[in-house]
């Protein structure tokens, strides 16, 4: 991993229309974006807005309707170990202690290893995500938290090329959700997997992530607009709250989702592009789609 | 003199030979018409606070006290919402109120009763739903009317334990603002717990943290200055909110942090990546002989550099 790879994945004019009754109904349009090998990036947007549309098409589990793929210089279909999942409930089976979970993936990928270094590797990742005393426990004995902290483990184990995350925090409260931030970038500094995550909790996007991706409404969501975050790694929570642009970045984000709110939408927008956004544009090498496209 | 307080107070639970402590050093005073929000992490002992208050938990050392008073026991004068509402499912939004009231405002006459409950469903805008049961409720109607029961009591203090943590955001956040605005209007004294420190801030006069160490105990009180009613997309540009926000969310983490134990276990990564499961056919890891490791991919760099 000397030189990364510029474009690790490339989605190139995604479009999803589903056929309904009354005619399709285009959920995502135009959709393009390029991530750097170990970029960690971020979708934001309002529920429905079709983020994760976009996310299970880049897993392979949704069809694209229109539009390429490509992932480290393949075009990509179908789903695969490739691309790990980490979803906003962990799916662990019920009758497999946290240790076979996921031992299940890792006997898959690493079927050329002995049994001794597939099980080391079940066993380090565990203890990195806090799970050292626990890891041959049921799902049932552990804590909504401890069992997400088993969902990343196994995403990370299987060292996917591109890790896929949709709201994986989400049915966590507030403190417990922080916790698991530190637990997955503490992984993601030992080994920087190229990163796509769901989320709408701004300060979630903002410390884990390189560049925010901010969606607009759906359907036919499209990227709104585009933000780096500054912030070296590795991150503390501490240094960055207190730094004065963290909230600059925040209120970047707020305003463009409540200009964009279901509930009480403000009468003006008072959103501004960021510089970022226009620097992404000149980026692409297709032309960039107009409303005829 | 304060209106409700907590002296000296520790609790643990469990027998003698394995028993654990969960709350130390427990003291906490509320003036009358006080917003309190005490936030911590889940599983810290903050229902058992609250049940202390409430008199459903007895403290093993120190005491509970309501206008000087020893809490022994549940009263009227001390009003508790519960995270799972707590209604009764065969009775109606309008009954279940009335049980409440009945009970409290024996001396009343029929008519004031029925005004009495018919006012607090209006209160929480429930009045289209009178009649209906829980079961024909969402969660956070369900909320709003375990609310209106509480409130209905004329408490002395209302307690709140994690009230709206089962409820989706949207609706969270609408509750939130409805219950900061009933607060506005009637001014009792509440006494909230929740585990999310944005909540805390939006609605409270004066937040404390339950520090999670082992017992837990009560943090430095932080007193939140921000005029009411306090708009929530306004806050987010307040440079008070930010301040208390930063210096909340530090304090718990930090207290977590520090009392988390350093294992010393040795780990070993080991040196093997993954197949390639979509093009197994091409027979390529029989010639190898062994897991692929990152060190032959080192050498094959090389000779792509050369």
């Amino acid at each position: 991993m000397s030189v990364p790879n510029p474009k690790m994945l490339e989605l190139d004019r995604l479009w999803k229309t589903y056929d309904t009754p009354k005619g399709p109904t285009t959920i995502v349009k135009n959709f393009n974006l390029k991530l750097r090998e170990g970029e960690f990036a971020t979708l934001i947007g309002h529920s429905g807005c079709g983020k994760s549309t976009v996310l299970m098409m880049v897993a392979g589990l949704s069809d694209l309707s229109k539009g390429n793929m490509i992932l480290a210089g393949k075009e990509a279909s179908g789903p695969g170990p490739d691309r790990g999942i980490v979803f906003q409930s962990p799916c662990l089976l019920p009758w497999m202690t946290a240790f076979e979970n996921v031992m299940l993936g890792v006997n898959q990928v690493y079927f050329t290893a002995s049994k001794a270094e597939r099980r080391q590797m079940t066993a380090y990742y565990l203890t990195i995500v806090g799970l050292g005393d626990a890891m041959h426990k049921y799902p049932s004995e552990l804590s909504q938290g401890m069992r997400q902290r088993v969902g990343i483990a196994r995403a990370f184990a299987l060292q996917p090329k591109m890790l896929l995350l949709d709201e994986p925090f989400g049915m966590l409260d507030s403190l417990t959700r922080y916790e698991l931030q530190e637990v997955l970038l503490e992984l993601w500094r030992r080994n920087r997997i190229t990163t796509l995550m769901v989320t709408h909790d701004v300060d979630e996007a903002i410390f884990l992530s390189d560049r925010v991706v901010m969606m607009t409404n759906g359907p036919e969501a499209e990227v709104g607009d585009i933000l780096n975050i500054p912030f070296e790694r590795p991150r503390n929570r501490k240094q960055i709250m207190e730094d004065p642009s963290y909230y600059e970045l925040r209120e970047h984000l707020i305003t463009f989702l409540n200009d964009r709110s279901h509930i009480r939408p403000s009468r003006e927008p008072q959103f501004k592009p960021s510089p970022d956004m226009a620097a992404e544009l000149a980026a692409h090498a297709f032309p960039f789609p107009t409303a005829a496209a | 003199m304060p209106l409700i307080e907590i002296k000296n107070a520790s609790k643990g639970f469990g027998h003698n030979g394995s028993k654990t402590e969960v709350l130390k050093n427990i003291n906490l005073s509320v003036e009358e018409g006080e917003f309190v929000v005490i936030v911590g992490y889940s599983g810290s002992g903050k229902t058992t606070l609250i049940n202390m208050l409430s008199g459903l938990v007895k403290p093993d050392n120190g005491e509970a006290l309501i206008e000087g008073k020893l809490i022994t026991e549940p009263g009227p004068d001390r009003g508790l919402v519960f995270q799972n509402y707590s209604l009764l499912p065969w009775l109606t939004v309008e009954e279940n109120i009335a049980l409440a009231v009945d009970e409290v405002f024996i001396d009343w006459t029929k008519e004031q009763r029925k005004a009495h409950v018919a006012k607090y469903i209006a209160m929480v805008k429930l009045t289209p739903s009178a009649h209906k049961l829980p079961k024909e409720l969402s969660g956070g109607m369900r909320q709003r009317v375990s609310v209106a029961r509480t409130l209905s009591m004329e408490p002395k203090v209302l307690l709140m334990d994690e009230p709206l943590s089962a409820l989706d955001a949207l609706t969270r956040a609408q509750l939130q603002d409805e219950i900061a605005d009933i607060w506005l209007a009637n001014k009792t004294t509440v006494i909230w717990i929740t585990n999310d420190p944005d909540e805390a801030i939006l609605v409270a006069d004066k937040v404390i943290p339950l520090l999670p160490t082992s017992p837990a105990t009560l943090g430095e009180p932080m007193i939140v200055d921000i005029e009411r009613p306090r708009d929530r997309k306004a806050i987010n540009h307040d440079k008070r909110f930010k301040k208390l926000r930063t210096q909340l969310i530090t304090t718990l983490l930090d207290a977590k942090g520090r009392t988390k134990i350093k294992s010393s276990v040795k780990l070993t990564l080991p040196d093997i990546l993954p197949e390639d499961l979509t093009n197994l056919n091409s027979m390529e890891f029989i010639n190898r002989r062994g897991p692929k490791r990152r060190t032959d991919n080192k050498r094959e760099e090389v000779e792509v550099a050369a």
